[in-house]
């Protein structure tokens, strides 16, 4: 009984702190950032790479982004299911008690 | 080939809010170091769900890292490469400036220099501009490789970036570590000028880096400003001498072991090379040891003796700077501590005329030991090194005459430029002098020659030469390379006789190496010379016997 109760507090608290940490990292645009340098640098070598790295990093973000939001579902999930099991043993354990 | 254009087009000033959103962007990122540890799978969590979500967590951290480094090696370069962009980009714009303010047109598309003014000018004038010319052409090729290279450097870091990059692990603030710093690129190929803006397309950081980490690239490059080549030779110093000392204990060790010593190989020759060079570097440390000097060239590998030039006062700032050429037996290991000596009285005297009479501005002197000076010794039966020859003269010109135009090259105001010769250094003067220079007088004492016969091979303004001839030269009578200079149209005498100067008085130097003596006529006709007061010169138009000894013949010359 304990010992599940710590489980599923830590795993809510971890869940909740890769929320955080998605919703933190989907606030951040460091591609539009470096995308204005093609408009600092037009023609230059630079410029192409900006869009290309532009374009990279935006996609490598979201797909961060995508999997910390699967990883805290994980997390919730799990915590979930342990107090599910814990639930249904309980009720087991009182239906043992009222047969004897 | 990037254009002037498309670089103007350029606004490197606008990259310095790309590296505040960048940091801002890092900072917010490197925040989450936090969340992310916290957000861990507890260990207490033992499932098979728990066993996929440990990898999990870890793959985040680690893709995290990798984009903070990835941040961080992209606003690293940009702010490296912005300042250096903006450098290129102001020179480029001050090139283009300087050339139409000077009467030349710039095609920015094609980078095209035109000379509008070209009518009528005489073959001088006509040199002149096309030297105008070239310089500027190389100014703006210059800032161009500069522009191209910061763009190139930035470039690659930001391709790397978008591939990606690896942070290391998932520490964030580990990831921070600057990644992705430019590598310096080596000066170009080219005259002083390109050298000079490669220079100033450097950051100031980046100087610092080259003199600390890369002082050969700079030591003995003409064009690059005197501060700087003083303090990269000045970090050479035990480097050579570490390197010196390796080869003559090699030396040494063959000699030790072979049974002959060195009569069947030149090892002990070598030896002895090697030995006066490490001596040559004991006697430029002791000279600089009395302050108040810059070491403008360090070159223990340039020739069978070390090269080596020092300046008495500051050849960045001075409004008036002399450079000496000695000849015959002049080493750095020998003869340094005395013509430093020299160059500091005369610079010293110089200072006096220059405040007393003149302008007021201020004087530096350098003594120029960067040819090997034939010596009186077994190279006297080597035609190619002996005095008789103007072989090591020949091989000293070219290296003396990009000395002249790196100190124009260096700085942006040109100073009144001397060049003072003596003896066999008279005869590297003067062929050093025969290409284009940025000299404004010349005075050649004790000359054997200077290598021509006809002042007009000499490229300093007309009415600027000088010689002084001191009783019982023989050498200045030799006219050995060239007629006696004292018989060459044009060529002002100085003298160097006893003579009353208001209240003071200066000596005679006779013979052949008085010259340069304190309170004598001919160090003060020299500083005169050096600090630009004309109307403080002694003249001398007379001959002596041995000049009409050496009269030459009319047409044979």
């Amino acid at each position: 009984m304990g010992d599940i109760e710590v489980v599923t507090g830590e795993l809510r608290t971890a869940a909740g702190k890769m929320g955080v940490a998605a919703d933190s990292v989907g606030a951040v645009r460091p591609g539009a950032v470096v995308a204005r340098i093609s408009e600092a640098m037009p023609q230059s070598e630079s410029a192409s790479k900006a869009r290309r790295c532009s374009t990279m990093w935006t996609r490598r973000l979201e797909d961060w982004v995508t999997a910390a939001d699967a990883q805290k579902t994980r997390l919730q999930d799990s915590a979930e299911t342990y107090d599910g099991a814990d639930a249904a043993a309980h009720a087991r354990m009182l239906r043992m008690v009222r047969v004897q | 080939m990037t254009s002037i254009a498309t670089v103007l087009s350029w606004k490197p000033d606008q990259l310095s809010g790309v590296v505040d959103d960048l940091i801002a962007c890092r900072r917010t990122l490197v925040d989450l170091q936090d969340e992310l540890d916290d957000g861990a799978p507890p260990p207490s969590w033992i499932s098979a769900a728990a066993a996929l979500a440990r990898p999990a967590h870890q793959a985040l951290g680690d893709r995290l890292a990798d984009a903070v480094a990835e941040i961080s090696s992209v606003l690293t370069a940009v702010d490296t490469e912005s300042q250096s962009l903006v450098l290129a980009h102001r020179q480029l714009d001050d090139a283009v400036a300087h050339a139409r303010s000077s009467g030349f047109s710039v095609d920015t598309a094609t980078g095209d220099v035109v000379d509008t003014r070209s009518n009528d000018m005489t073959e001088a004038e006509a040199d002149d501009r096309q030297a105008q010319c070239n310089e500027i052409v190389d100014r703006i090729e210059q800032a161009l490789r500069n522009a191209v290279s910061a763009d190139t450097q930035m470039a690659a870091v930001l391709d790397a970036a978008a591939t990606g990059l690896d942070g290391g692990g998932h520490d964030l603030s580990d990831a921070c570590a600057s990644q992705g710093a430019s590598d310096l690129l080596p000066p170009p190929e080219g005259g002083a000028a390109d050298q000079n803006a490669w220079w100033n397309g450097l950051t100031e950081a980046e100087q610092l880096a080259v003199i600390a980490d890369e002082p050969r690239w700079v030591g003995n490059t003409d064009g690059i400003p005197a501060w700087a080549r003083d303090q990269a030779n000045r970090n050479l110093i035990d480097d050579y001498r570490s390197e010196l000392q390796v080869e003559a204990d090699r030396l040494q060790q063959n000699l030790d072991d072979n049974l002959f010593g060195g009569t069947f190989t030149n090892d002990d020759a070598r030896l002895e090379e090697v030995k006066n060079k490490l001596k040559a570097l004991d006697e430029i440390e002791d000279t600089l040891a009395k302050g108040d000097r810059q070491l403008l060239l360090l070159d223990p590998y340039g020739g069978e003796q070390l090269h080596a030039a020092v300046a008495n006062g500051n050849v960045d700032t001075a409004d008036h700077v002399a450079a000496f050429t000695p000849g015959l037996t002049s080493t750095v290991q020998d003869s340094l501590a005395n013509y430093d000596a020299n160059m500091n009285d005369l610079q010293a005297r110089s200072q006096d005329e220059s405040d007393r009479y003149g302008d007021g501005g201020s004087v530096a002197t350098v003594t120029w030991i960067g040819y090997d000076a034939p010596q009186l010794d077994s190279e006297l039966l080597n035609p190619n090194r002996s005095v008789a020859s103007d072989d090591l003269a020949v091989a000293g010109a070219d290296d003396l005459n990009a000395f002249y135009n790196g100190i124009d090259a260096s700085r942006e105001v040109d100073p009144h430029l001397t060049a003072l010769g003596h003896s066999y250094g008279s005869l590297t003067t003067g062929l050093a002098l025969q290409s284009q220079n940025g000299v404004d007088d010349m005075v050649i004492f004790g000359s054997p020659g200077l290598g021509t016969s006809h002042l007009g091979d000499i490229d300093v303004p007309q009415d600027h030469s000088f010689r002084i001839e001191a009783k019982w030269d023989p050498v200045a009578d030799a006219g050995a390379f060239g007629i006696d200079p004292s018989h060459m149209d044009g060529m002002t005498g100085l003298s160097a006789k006893d003579v009353d100067l208001g209240s003071q008085h200066y000596d005679a130097s006779g013979g052949h190496s008085e010259y340069l003596n304190g309170d004598t006529t001919s160090q003060h006709n020299m500083a005169a010379v050096i600090s630009g007061n004309s109307d403080r010169l002694v003249f001398d138009g007379g001959q002596g016997a041995g000049d009409i000894l050496s009269w030459p013949v009319p047409g044979t010359y």
